[in-house]
């Protein structure tokens, strides 16, 4: 069967993200119409709640969408580079050591407004997470996943002991858990931004090595691939955008998970053109999530993470009983 | 003879465990040369050197004539193609796909060029089947097949007809022997004695990381080198319309 054209199908998934963003940027606490989110955009004249739009909508809906398109990109990494499909940055365990070590920064006074040490703690968490799945798993692919979620779980209970320690307030427990694009600033999204375009540059230029990765080693050296540096320059990317999604959006569970999957089925495995479908899929997940999130039972918001959990985890279940039956 | 690999006292293993202390040989250019001895020789463990997935810590080894210590892996690749014994073929590939992986390291490889290698092992219809679902013999063919289309002057095989039944061991093997008759050089590890009798030039003995002799097939594999290397009660007889002697159980 011939394959659909790749730009076909990113316009495609590009034009459901603008859509979905400009519909998340009308809903909320204060309703507010299509016309007024597009004045608020594109005109500098100043409406009712062009403050609220300007001030926490667009943030937020860049952020929800930049968090999803790192953890997608993430996942198609991880995935490459473990050879495993259940990878993704929350099951083995990165996120969770890069949210543990921003806790421990802000229980030693670092905080948020001293921004650079913070993406480097978060940086240095997710990598020795990264260290101490690989040994403990050995990299064998069966084990790798459970040793991920057992980090990730010890992880979780740290984090939120931390944040017991430091008598802070049920939202930070949740924030550092379950995620939250709530506290999205414009200073924030630029950070983001520029840590996604970097790492989605450099991800689609080496595309080629990612599938080389999925070879046996021998195949893949006698390739050209130089596998040991290639595995160590792809981990710390997948690091860095992990870091930078969590100590901005706190953990969020399954989309790095999610997005590689539904990307393969529009565009296939060849990650020339899974690469940029993944991060538009993640995006997209991502935004529906926060905007389901903050809209389903308003005005209660719900975490973030509930959500791509509740989509995510039958995926993942459904993808534990195909490795169980052989079938991958 | 020109030779197309050269290793020089060779050391070096894997997990704490040194194969080779001292090993030296080398591959004649334009011939299919098989690596023979019983398991855990070290034969795979000196294809693992040759593709330096393994680093050795003495030594030096040359592939015509560049020492391999001094390449990139990209050109590595470049003097040296693989078809390895035990394979993982990623899911949602197609056979084209998996064989177009060549162009990693420079070598493009046009649709002709792919159906072409496809149609010299014999699959021609199978350029657009899913890769992971064919059987092992096809697989090890598609394999091969990748190896014909690195156009790379050394084929190195592990052990490429394990798991095959007799036909495919024959068709994949004279395949090889039809690269070596083009002017490439073929290196091929293999357990089935008699394999190696009927396709090798020439052929080296390995037994506990050490090289116990070399030759041709016909001159090295005696009943003495059966009873000594491999342990092996096994006869050498000469069997009637065969070429050369064979090993019955």
């Amino acid at each position: 069967m011939k394959k659909p054209p790749l730009a076909l199908i990113l316009t495609l998934f590009l034009a459901v993200l603008v859509l979905l963003g400009l519909a998340s940027a009308c809903v909320g606490g204060v309703p507010t119409g299509f016309s007024e989110v597009m004045e608020s955009l594109f005109s500098g004249r100043e409406t009712g709640n062009s403050l609220i739009i300007r001030a926490i909508r667009i943030p937020r809906v860049l952020g929800a969408a930049l968090c999803g398109a790192m953890l997608g990109l993430c996942g198609v990494i991880f995935q490459a580079v473990f050879r495993n499909p259940m990878a993704d940055p929350y099951l083995l365990g990165v996120s969770g050591g890069s949210s543990l070590a921003v806790a421990l920064g802000s229980l030693a006074g670092i905080t948020m407004g001293f921004l650079p040490s913070i993406p480097l703690l978060a940086f240095l968490g997710g990598l020795l997470a990264t260290s101490i799945v690989l040994a403990i798993s050995r990299n064998n692919r069966r084990t790798l996943i459970l040793s991920g979620i057992a980090l990730s779980g010890l992880f979780s209970a740290l984090t939120t002991l931390v944040i017991y320690l430091r008598r802070t307030e049920l939202a930070n427990i949740i924030f550092w858990n379950m995620g939250s694009f709530a506290s999205m600033t414009m200073t924030k999204v630029s950070i983001m931004a520029a840590v996604f375009c970097l790492s989605f540059i450099f991800v689609c230029f080496r595309s080629r090595s990612l599938d080389l990765m999925l070879l046996d080693s021998q195949s893949a050296a006698s390739l050209g691939l130089d596998i040991r540096r290639s595995r160590l320059v792809f981990l710390v990317v997948g690091t860095v955008c992990t870091a930078s999604a969590v100590c901005f959006c706190g953990i969020i569970g399954f989309s790095g998970l999610l997005a590689p999957h539904i990307a393969r089925l529009a565009v296939g495995p060849e990650h020339r053109r899974l690469v940029p479908s993944s991060a538009l899929t993640g995006a997209i997940i991502m935004l529906a999530a926060d905007t389901i999130a903050r809209t389903i039972m308003a005005p209660t918001e719900l975490p973030v993470g509930v959500i791509t959990a509740i989509l995510g985890t039958p995926l993942f279940v459904m993808l534990a009983l195909k490795k169980e039956n052989g079938l991958w | 003879m020109v030779n197309a690999v050269s290793v020089n006292s060779l050391r070096g293993g894997y997990r704490g465990r040194e194969v080779f202390r001292d090993l030296s040989l080398e591959v004649p250019a334009g011939r299919f040369t098989a690596l023979l001895g019983p398991n855990g020789s070290g034969k795979s463990t000196l294809l693992h050197f040759l593709l330096r997935t393994l680093k050795p810590s003495g030594g030096t080894i040359s592939i015509c004539s560049r020492d391999i210590g001094t390449l990139s892996q990209r050109e590595l690749a470049g003097l040296i193609a693989y078809v390895p014994q035990s394979y993982l073929i990623p899911d949602g590939f197609t056979v084209r796909g998996v064989i177009s992986m060549t162009d990693f390291a420079g070598r493009r490889c046009s649709d002709a060029d792919i159906d072409r290698a496809l149609e010299k092992v014999g699959i021609p219809d199978l350029a657009d089947r899913r890769a992971s679902g064919l059987s092992g013999g096809e697989a090890q063919l598609v394999m091969l097949c990748r190896a014909i289309c690195c156009d790379a002057p050394v084929i190195l095989m592990d052990e490429p007809t394990n798991n095959l039944d007799i036909n495919r061991q024959s068709q994949l093997l004279g395949i090889a022997s039809g690269l070596v008759g083009e002017g490439r050089t073929v290196l091929c590890a293999l357990h089935d004695l008699n394999l190696a009798l009927g396709y090798a030039d020439y052929c080296h003995v390995l037994s506990g990381g050490k090289l116990i002799c070399s030759g041709k097939p016909a001159d090295v594999v005696t009943q003495d080198l059966l009873k000594t290397v491999f342990s092996s009660d096994a006869r050498i007889i000469s069997a009637p319309g065969s070429e050369h002697p064979v090993v019955v159980l």
